[in-house]
């Protein structure tokens, strides 16, 4: 032994307290270096073993241990101690290297070390311990193979190897790997990564590509499970374990290498568990049963989905046993728990307990909880069992608690009424609505017999349901009953009886609430009573539908006749009433005498009658009356109403009209005849044939045509077929016949068709009317008024043409001569040829009036004309000292011609101021008005005055004057008056001699 | 100032013609006048000649046989070379609706009433500004 061995082992034993506590089974060696003599180092036994040397052996001694290092390493070594050596405190020493193993291959070591100094305090020598890396990183320990030792253990477990090229895609595989997927690695030749990815399954696919991005991203170890496709073609589940052996000149990854173990027995198993556990869970979660579980030596919790769900907690939350306690409510339930669990570990036992807990959402609910303890060895080493959400179950048992009470109240106030009735149908207890329904005292009820005041009929019809109900057959039966009350008079009820069970589902007692629907009933009866009725007739439209109750004397009659009627809808009238709507005499005897004929002896009746409504409308109806007559007795008596009015009373007229017609034919006034469809007359009046001239026999072989004008028979004939076309029913035409003397007769034809019900033509019925006289007159008319318009025309242009040459000669003459001017003919033709001129142009402006004035009618507004006009006449007012006063609706708008307004109010303003009267002062006085569709504008003045009685129809006539005024021309009043005229409206005088005019003048009035 | 050279009268009415004639010659209005009684006589004339002889003025009546004035005024309307002409419609008629459809030309320069006077001469010569001979 070496001096440095021993000092070695001083060390050791020096330190020994504190190796002891790091185990020697932690450090994989101990180390100590000479500094004078780096080569001369000790090593532990454990460290020699490491390496592969006997620690028994004396080969080590010849060994240099530093020789075993990585040469590289060394490097590692002295640049770490130099560096330690500077500050100790801040650089321990502490280095990885590689060491080689006796058989070759090398060790990752990791060294740790200080330095101890020698007296003088000179580094003297290095320690530390020694850690092999390696068997961290896998936590496995390896073991120094051989590569043979190395390849039997591959194959003798069964690892397939690999390794492929990142780059390239190129692959490598061992035999095993092959053969795990049926293969030989021939047969997979070439292997590249693409064949492997080739043989894995689709789904698993995914993820192994991200595994592999992720190591050479990363790079470390990966591992993951997978299946391939064996070669017969099922799968194969293998644990594939991985990481880079290899990189590029760049430093990048380059070659992955890794193994391949086949899982696929573990994994079907763990399948097959995860199956049966999903469906453990399934079927719990189905009945809302959540699993729970206490290991109580791994002192771990364990709480299913469905119990996660019923504590409200999410998913990934990690009970615990106190965390599970803490969400039972505090306090009775949460005690209760405690002892039952403490229990529960003592020995083996189960537990089912209703508690209330409160999730972690806050919501305080009913969960059953089942408990199990397991034991083994006389340990309890867990606790197991189930939880159920019952809070719904739990929730309605309370509820029906809370309605006992409820009930309890409602019994002793509800208006219903209720009672008890014993299983031998005594009545118990009634609520006081019960006993005010049937008037009778609680007490009194209680002695009562239910059948005695039953009514039979409804006893009859129930007594099997609620019979039903009493032996239990039926929980509860609802019904329509009738009771007689203390006062002896009927009370409908809608009644439920129900059977009410204790928990052992035996009846104790029935309750009965009983509901007073006497009056729904007896409208419903009612209604039942109409609609039978109305069964018994088939749809009668707009009919109404009476019955007579024999024995009340009254009359029930359906909402028809309730309405013909107009009474109220509850209206039942004694037969009497019924009469009183017949109209009085021979029709209310009739109905009387009928109706009693009817009950006495079953005859029916029908009759068309008037009745009188009660507001006031009076109409024929028909009333029929049905009887059903049994053995004598009348047993039923009803009947129908209709009103037939319209129908009655267009009957009755029309056989007035025909009689009326009739006269009016024979003695019309008109020439009335009927023609057949070909035209041929059939018939004439007396004043058609007066008309033509023939006797009503020569009429009757004449046709339309032979006595029309024959320039009037092509309209008369299309007028026909478009009568025959039905185009239009009738027309009318002003056409000639030829009277039998051969004379022309003018008449006024209208003819129209008449058909029958189905629409077909019957006849034409012609009405003539001469006008022979009238058409005589209307063009003469038409022709004189032409003549004059033509006249005035001719007035107005041709002469026109005349006048001006001579006018146009005399400018000429006097021109040439100019002393002609002197002379007393020419000075006279002068003034003719002016006067001439003059009225040429009245006459014209006059002929104008009408022809212009449709084209030009504009809205205008009176007011503003009339402020216009007295403007210009300002100076002509002022020198005449005339006071114009204005009193005109703004509003008056009226239609007229803008000019002729304006000349139709200057000259009745300048007529007033031209014939004031002398000395006093001139007044003129505007007022508007407004007269049916006329705007009325009244010119008052306080002038001469006219002499209406003298002058009266001459006042508008052309070149009229009536006082001796130098500019009086008599052509003002003619041509306003025409203007107006021609406007649609008129103008009215009223004068008085030396008091005044009024000239009311009536324009049209715009909203009209 | 222009001068009016030759004026030509569309009118059957030889006394109005004649009176027309006296008027403006007296007046100084022009040196030649064409007298035509009726619309295609005067278009005939007119239609065939240069441009630079048709006449600087036409007096046009509107009632003539043959070819009245309207007539007239339509044909004429269609002549290419009409539109140096003055063409006055010279009528004996007053009324508005012959005036208004009478303006409807855009050959009429203007609608003269008749009779032709000394004072309507006047008013003439100052609106053309026409240069008295």
């Amino acid at each position: 032994m070496s001096g440095l061995q021993q000092e070695f082992e001083a060390w050791i034993k020096n330190e020994s307290p504190f190796f002891n506590l790091m185990g020697q089974d932690v450090l994989d060696g101990l180390w100590y270096w000479d500094l004078n003599q780096p080569s001369n180092g000790v090593l532990n036994d454990k460290f020699w073993n490491l390496l592969g040397y006997d620690s028994s052996s004396l080969d080590r001694e010849t060994v240099d241990w530093l020789s075993l290092i990585d040469q590289q390493n060394l490097q590692l070594i002295i640049a770490a101690y130099n560096n330690h050596l500077t500050n100790p405190k801040q650089h321990p020493f502490n280095v990885e290297v590689r060491c080689r193993h006796r058989k070759g291959y090398l060790l990752a070591i990791n060294l740790k070390g200080a330095i101890s100094y020698d007296e003088i305090g000179n580094p003297h020598r290095l320690m530390g311990v020694a850690i092999q890396l390696d068997k961290n990183f896998d936590g496995t320990k390896q073991f120094p193979f051989t590569k043979e030792q190395y390849i039997d253990v591959i194959e003798g477990i069964k690892l397939g190897i690999w390794s492929g090229n990142i780059n390239t895609g190129e692959a490598y595989c061992n035999d095993i790997w092959a053969e795990m997927i049926g293969y030989t690695v021939a047969e997979l030749q070439p292997l590249t990564t693409e064949v492997f990815y080739s043989l894995v399954h689709p789904e698993d696919k995914e993820q192994l590509v991200l595994s592999i991005d992720n190591l050479i991203k990363n790079e470390g170890i990966y591992e993951v499970e997978f299946r391939m496709r064996h070669k017969k073609g099922h799968w194969v589940w293998i644990f594939c374990r991985g990481e880079i052996t290899a990189h590029d000149d760049q430093g990048n990854p380059e070659i992955v290498s890794g193994m391949h173990y086949d899982i696929t027995d573990k994994k079907v198993n763990e399948q097959l568990l995860l199956k049966y556990k999903d469906l453990l869970e399934r079927s719990n979660e189905a009945a809302k049963i959540g699993h729970w579980e206490i290991d109580l030596q791994k002192e771990s919790v364990f709480w299913s989905k469905v119990t996660k769900e019923i504590y409200d907690v999410s998913r990934d939350f990690i009970p615990a046993i106190e965390l599970g306690l803490q969400f039972i409510v505090e306090g009775e339930n949460r005690d209760r728990i405690v002892r039952l669990m403490e229990k529960a570990v003592q020995s083996p036992m189960e537990f089912k307990e209703q508690i209330q807990i409160k999730s972690s959402n806050g919501v305080v609910k009913w969960i059953r909880l089942i408990g199990l303890s397991q034991f083994r060895n006389g340990q309890c080493t867990r606790l197991y069992g189930l939880v159920q959400d019952v809070d719904d179950i739990e929730n309605v048992q309370l509820q029906v608690k809370l309605r006992e009470e409820e009930f309890r109240q409602t019994f002793n106030h509800s208006a219903m009424g209720m009672a008890f009735i014993s299983v031998t149908n005594q009545l118990l207890q009634a609520n006081p609505g019960f006993c005010k329904m049937f008037g009778y005292t609680e007490a009194e009820l209680q002695k009562l017999d239910f059948l005695e005041v039953s009514h039979s009929e409804d006893f009859e019809l129930n007594k099997e349901a609620i019979n039903d109900v009493f032996t239990g057959k039926r929980p509860y039966f609802r019904y329509d009953y009738r009771y007689s009350k203390k006062d002896g008079s009927i009370i409908w009820t809608n009644s439920l009886i129900s059977a009410i069970h204790n928990e052992e589902g035996e009846i104790i007692h029935f309750v009965l609430q009983v509901l007073d629907i006497t009056k729904r009933k007896l409208n419903e009866l009612s209604l039942q009573y109409k609609a039978d009725l109305i069964r018994r007739i088939n749809d009668v439209a707009n009919i109404g539908i009476w019955e007579v109750d024999i024995a009340a004397g009254t009359s029930h009659w359906s909402p028809m006749i309730i309405e013909m009627a107009g009474v109220a809808e509850d209206y039942t009238p004694t037969l009497e009433d019924v009469y009183s709507f017949f109209k009085e005499g021979e029709h209310r005897k009739t109905i009387k005498r009928s109706i009693e004929l009817a009950i006495a002896e079953g005859k029916g009746f029908n009759h068309v009658l008037q009745v009188r409504s009660t507001t006031g409308r009076v109409f024929w109806s028909r009333t029929i009356g049905i009887t059903d007559f049994v053995d004598g007795e009348c047993k039923r008596f009803y009947g129908f109403f209709q009103d037939i009015d319209k129908e009655t009373v267009a009957a009755k007229e029309l056989a007035i009209k025909e009689e009326e017609l009739r006269l009016t034919f024979e003695h019309a006034h008109t020439g009335m005849c009927i023609l057949d469809l070909e035209g041929k007359l059939q018939k004439s009046n007396i004043s058609m044939t007066a008309i033509l001239g023939y006797s009503e026999e020569e009429m009757r072989n004449l046709t339309f045509f032979d006595i029309t004008h024959p320039e009037d028979i092509e309209k008369t004939e299309i007028l026909m077929s478009e009568l025959l076309a039905r185009k239009r029913d009738s027309y009318k035409l002003e056409k000639r016949y030829i009277h039998k003397n051969g004379d022309v007769i003018w008449a006024n034809v209208s003819l129209s068709a008449v058909k029958n019900e189905k629409g077909e033509f019957l006849h034409f019925v012609s009405q003539v009317e001469d006008i022979s006289d009238k058409k005589q007159l209307t063009d003469n008319l038409t022709e004189h008024n032409n003549r004059l318009v033509n006249f005035a025309h001719i007035v107005s242009h041709n002469l026109r043409s005349h006048t001006s040459n001579i006018s146009m000669l005399l400018d000429l003459a006097q021109d040439d001569d100019s002393e002609i001017v002197e002379n007393e003919y020419f000075k006279n033709i002068r003034t003719v040829s002016d006067n001439m001129n003059d009225t040429i142009c009245h006459l014209n402006e006059i002929v104008e009036i009408n022809s212009k004035v449709s084209t030009t009618l504009t809205s205008q507004n009176l007011l503003e004309n009339v402020r216009k006009a007295v403007k210009s006449v300002e100076s002509l007012a002022k020198q005449s000292d005339t006071t114009i006063e204005i009193n005109i609706n703004k509003d008056h708008n009226v239609i007229a011609v803008h000019a002729y307004l304006e000349s139709i109010l200057l000259n009745f303003l300048t007529n007033a101021i031209k014939y004031r009267y002398p000395g006093r002062k001139n007044q003129v006085v505007f007022t508007s008005g407004i007269e049916g569709n006329y705007v009325y504008l009244s010119v008052k003045d306080n002038g001469l005055g006219i002499d209406l009685k003298r002058y009266g129809t001459k006042l508008f006539g052309m070149y009229k004057t009536f006082h001796n005024h130098p500019d009086a021309r008599g052509m003002g009043l003619f041509i306003s008056k025409n203007q107006v005229e021609a406007m649609g409206g008129k103008i009215v005088v009223e004068s008085e001699v030396n008091k005044g005019t009024n000239f009311k003048t009536y324009l049209r009035y715009e909203n009209n | 100032m222009k001068t009016i050279k030759q004026v030509c009268i569309i009118d059957d009415d030889p006394i109005f013609v004649f009176g027309t004639k006296r008027m403006l010659t007296k007046n100084n209005f022009c040196s030649n006048i064409e007298v035509y009684t009726n619309g295609e006589d005067a278009l005939e004339s007119i239609s065939l000649r240069e441009e630079s002889n048709f006449p600087d003025i036409i007096f046009l009546d509107l009632n003539m046989p043959v070819m009245d004035g309207w007539e007239f005024l339509d044909e004429f309307s269609k002549l290419s070379k009409k539109s140096k002409v003055l063409l006055f419609v010279l009528s004996s008629s007053i009324d508005s609706q012959e005036v208004q459809r009478a303006k409807t030309y855009d050959v009429v320069y203007d609608f003269i009433e008749k009779p032709l006077t000394k004072d309507k001469i006047g008013v003439l010569i100052n609106k053309l500004g026409i240069e008295e001979l």
